[in-house]
């Protein structure tokens, strides 16, 4: 835990990225605000802050989730306090030029109501650093095209726990492709029903078994996607 | 059990018996053990005024904060009872609230198309029910993958040859390989086909709620299932404090029949309700009493069963558990609270979060099946079969759990004193040091005086070891094999197979084949 005490003004830079590694960690909202102004402050550039700060220090609660150290309520407050961070940078990153986290529009299915995986995904994939856009339940095709448009995400995310309801994957996806517009998006699709050979069947460019392994695949697309374009 | 095989009396000149004889007698198959009678008290696990607290909480939700009925059908019924009702809000007064469930039956029949099989659900009487669901099987050659329509066949077989099984339930598997649109023809087919028990019901649309019940009709005749409960559908309220369309539409066309719902929240404590057992049944508590309320406006009078579902969520993943002494203490509660309000109720017996089965297994299923059975609930469902919260079917599992509901079924049916006096005349008979293995008492009894499951393995070491040293996870699937390989279809006449037969190709030529 923080020590009361503390000025993080006061620390130097790389006392303070410490800290803040360890704030995000305890989950410390206004903390990282703060931070994440003082590193502005001292001039550092928005993606640096976003990159050596935030999304290093999530990297480390990424971890300690994955090897059972830390509990969902716990990542749920590390998550909101690098949203807050996330926040003050959003427009600075955008002025600046600097090289986008991602973007994510991510829905559950039609027919289907299941969204508690749904939900954890979406704020894991905060948590590092992406945009969200959450379309919530019962999503016919249309919902994701029109999402689609108007948020121009990097990755669309499905989410379906019924197998009644997880072959609209399928349509969701050949809609994408008669569109010609199904190589343009990075497609990610979950749920405990769903298997590897199953988000293949339907088309989709990866299953992820769980919310950790969301978020490093949509950064391992991410960091492909900028390779390509340099 | 019925007079033995006709083989022994073939051979006039034989006085019969013998090898054969004993050998037919053993093996006459019980096909069903008639409903469970609890004989043993249910466990209250905290005071009345606890129970009285809860309820009153429970009460207190549905006044302020309300119930979401997002269905037009089901407002207009709200607002036409009285309710206040803003938008999809509905916020239910005690008053109404009570007088609704009073409406229903404390007890039901459940028809079985053999009427041997018909069982009685509410009050002391309490039946067991087979899982529902999986996508995946745990096979005969322990290899997961996803379930097929061959598998639910032979889920079915099991489940009927299953003696204390009162139910075939419907999906325990989904036969995957069946186009979506036309699956649910083909699982309420197989249930009836492969079994005489009572069943369950489709409820993922009212289309499909419909085809079951006209199933149900060619089986029954229109005119009975019109009145009389011959199947049980599951609705769940999707908590917090939802019921959608989806689940109002099966409603519908279930209680409209008459037909026995389930309103038992499923829930996954922590993250669907507030981290607290006790707030958490306050919760679902509500949910449930909303759900059952809903039904009384659609048909007053129609038999329903109340209930929860509830397990809770594992903080490192958010996926729910099984076998946890909370998800035991919430059955306790619960149970109090159906009894207060005279209302047959579920609950899940034999459901853990183990993939294989395995001791956590074991000891996940043992924890929660006897808090089921002394808490007191009547339509006892999961238990046969479940794994991995609910996503694989397991046979091992199945076999195993069949065994095991004989053990339970006996506890719950109470002590019996009947042979007391033989008994105590056995002890005069023996003395001391001597022992009872021979005497007329043991002879008379020891056949059903213990359980004695066949999967359990009491040997020698030695015996175990000559006999494959097999777990029990292995011995568990061999068991299912050899069911399976006895099976015997029960009777079906051929016009209502015909029927049946009808009726799915008549659906499948409109049904398409695919989701859109
Ligand atoms: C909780 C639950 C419910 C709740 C849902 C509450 C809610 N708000 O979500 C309620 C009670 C409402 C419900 C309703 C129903 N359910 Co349900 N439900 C479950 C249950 C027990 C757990 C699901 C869950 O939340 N898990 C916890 C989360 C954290 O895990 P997760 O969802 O798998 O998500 C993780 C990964 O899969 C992945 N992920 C998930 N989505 C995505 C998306 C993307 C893009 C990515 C990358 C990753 C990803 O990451 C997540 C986080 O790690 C499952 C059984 C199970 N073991 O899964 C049944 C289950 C899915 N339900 C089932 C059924 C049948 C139903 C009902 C039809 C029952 C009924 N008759 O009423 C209804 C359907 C309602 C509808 N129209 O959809 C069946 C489905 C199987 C089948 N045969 O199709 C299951 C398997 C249980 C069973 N055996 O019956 N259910």
């Amino acid at each position: 835990m923080a020590d009361d005490e503390i000025i993080l003004s006061e620390l130097s830079d790389d006392e303070l990225v410490q800290q803040m590694h360890d704030d995000l960690y305890d989950g410390l909202k206004e903390e990282i605000e703060e931070g994440t102004q003082i590193l502005l402050e001292r001039g550092w550039a928005p993606y640096k802050v976003l990159t050596e700060a935030l999304v290093e220090g999530m990297r480390i609660v990424g971890e300690d989730f994955r090897d059972g150290i830390l509990f969902v309520p716990e990542v749920l407050l590390s998550a909101n306090a690098m949203k807050a961070g996330m926040f003050i940078l959003r427009p600075l990153l955008a002025a600046t030029g600097a090289p986008k986290q991602g973007k994510m529009v991510i829905g559950t299915v039609k027919g289907d109501i299941h969204d508690i995986g749904k939900n954890l995904v979406g704020m894991m994939m905060e948590g590092a650093g992406f945009d969200v856009i959450d379309l919530g339940i019962n999503n016919a095709v249309e919902k994701y095209l029109d999402a689609i448009e108007q948020h121009q995400p990097d990755i669309i995310g499905m989410s379906a726990l019924l197998t009644t309801t997880m072959p609209y994957m399928k349509v969701v996806i050949d809609t994408m492709k008669e569109k010609g517009i199904r190589d343009d998006y990075v497609v990610l699709v979950g749920g405990a029903p769903l298997n590897e050979e199953f988000g293949k069947a339907v088309g989709a460019d990866a299953y992820c078994r769980d919310a950790a392994v969301a978020v490093e695949t949509a950064k391992d697309f991410m960091k492909r996607k900028h390779n390509v374009r340099a | 059990m019925n007079a033995p095989a006709v083989e022994v009396t073939e051979t006039a000149h034989r006085r019969g018996g013998g090898r054969l004889g004993r050998k037919a007698l053993r093996s006459v198959p019980i096909a069903s053990f008639p409903t469970l009678v609890r004989q043993i008290p249910a466990y209250q696990m905290v005071p009345d005024e606890a129970v009285e607290l809860i309820h009153q909480e429970s009460l207190a939700i549905l006044e302020e904060v309300g119930c979401e009925f997002r269905d037009d059908g089901a407002i207009a019924l709200w607002k036409a009872a009285g309710a206040d009702v803003r938008e999809t809000r509905v916020r239910i007064d005690r008053a109404l609230l009570m007088e609704l469930v009073s409406k229903v039956p404390s007890e039901f029949t459940l028809n079985a198309r053999n009427p041997e099989r018909t069982v009685r659900v509410g009050g002391k009487n309490s039946i067991f029910v087979p899982m529902y669901g999986a996508p995946y099987v745990r096979d005969l050659d322990n290899n997961r993958r996803y379930g097929s329509l061959a598998d639910l066949n032979n889920f079915h077989k099991l489940a009927y040859m299953a003696p204390a099984l009162h139910s075939s339930s419907s999906v325990i598997c989904e036969p995957m390989e069946i186009a979506v649109p036309k699956r649910h023809l083909h699982i309420i087919h197989s249930a009836l086909k492969h079994s005489d028990k009572p069943f369950m019901g489709i409820v993922t649309s009212k289309e499909r709620a419909e085809d079951t019940m006209a199933m149900a009709g060619i089986v029954f005749g229109d005119e009975f299932v019109r009145d009389n409960p011959v199947l049980v559908a599951i609705t769940n309220c999707n908590s917090p404090l939802v019921w959608d369309a989806t689940m109002i539409d099966a409603m519908r066309v279930y209680a409209s029949h008459n037909q026995p719902l389930i309103l038992a929240p499923f829930a996954l404590c922590g993250a669907s309700t507030s981290a607290s057992a006790v707030g958490a049944v306050a919760q679902v508590n509500a949910e449930a009493l909303a759900g059952v309320a809903l039904t009384q406006l659609i048909r007053p009078g129609s038999p329903q069963i109340y209930g929860q579902f509830m397990v809770t969520v594992d903080m490192k993943t958010g996926a729910p558990m099984g076998g946890t002494p909370e998800a035991a203490q919430m059955m306790y509660l619960m149970g109090a609270l159906a009894r207060r309000y005279k209302l047959p109720w579920r609950t899940s017996g034999f459901h853990v979060g183990s993939k294989l089965n395995d001791a956590q297994a074991g000891y996940e299923a043992n924890m929660l099946m006897h808090a089921a059975i002394l808490a007191g609930a009547n339509y006892i469902w999961h238990s046969a079969g479940w794994l991995e919260a609910g996503l694989t079917c397991g046979y091992s599992k199945f076999a195993t759990d069949c065994e095991q509901l004989v053990g339970w079924y006996k506890y719950a049916g109470g002590l019996p004193f009947d042979d007391f006096k033989e008994a105590m005349a056995a002890i005069r008979e023996v003395g001391p040091q001597g022992h009872f293995l021979g005497t007329q008492h043991t002879l008379e009894h020891f056949e059903s005086a213990f359980f004695m499951p066949s999967i359990m393995d009491f040997n020698s070491y030695e015996q175990w070891k000559a006999e494959g040293a097999k777990d029990h996870d292995t011995r568990g699937r061999e068991k299912a094999r050899n069911m399976l390989a006895d099976y015997e279809e029960p009777k079906l006449d051929e016009g209502i197979a015909d029927g049946l037969k009808d009726l799915i190709a008549r659906r499948e030529e409109k049904l398409p084949d695919s989701v859109s």
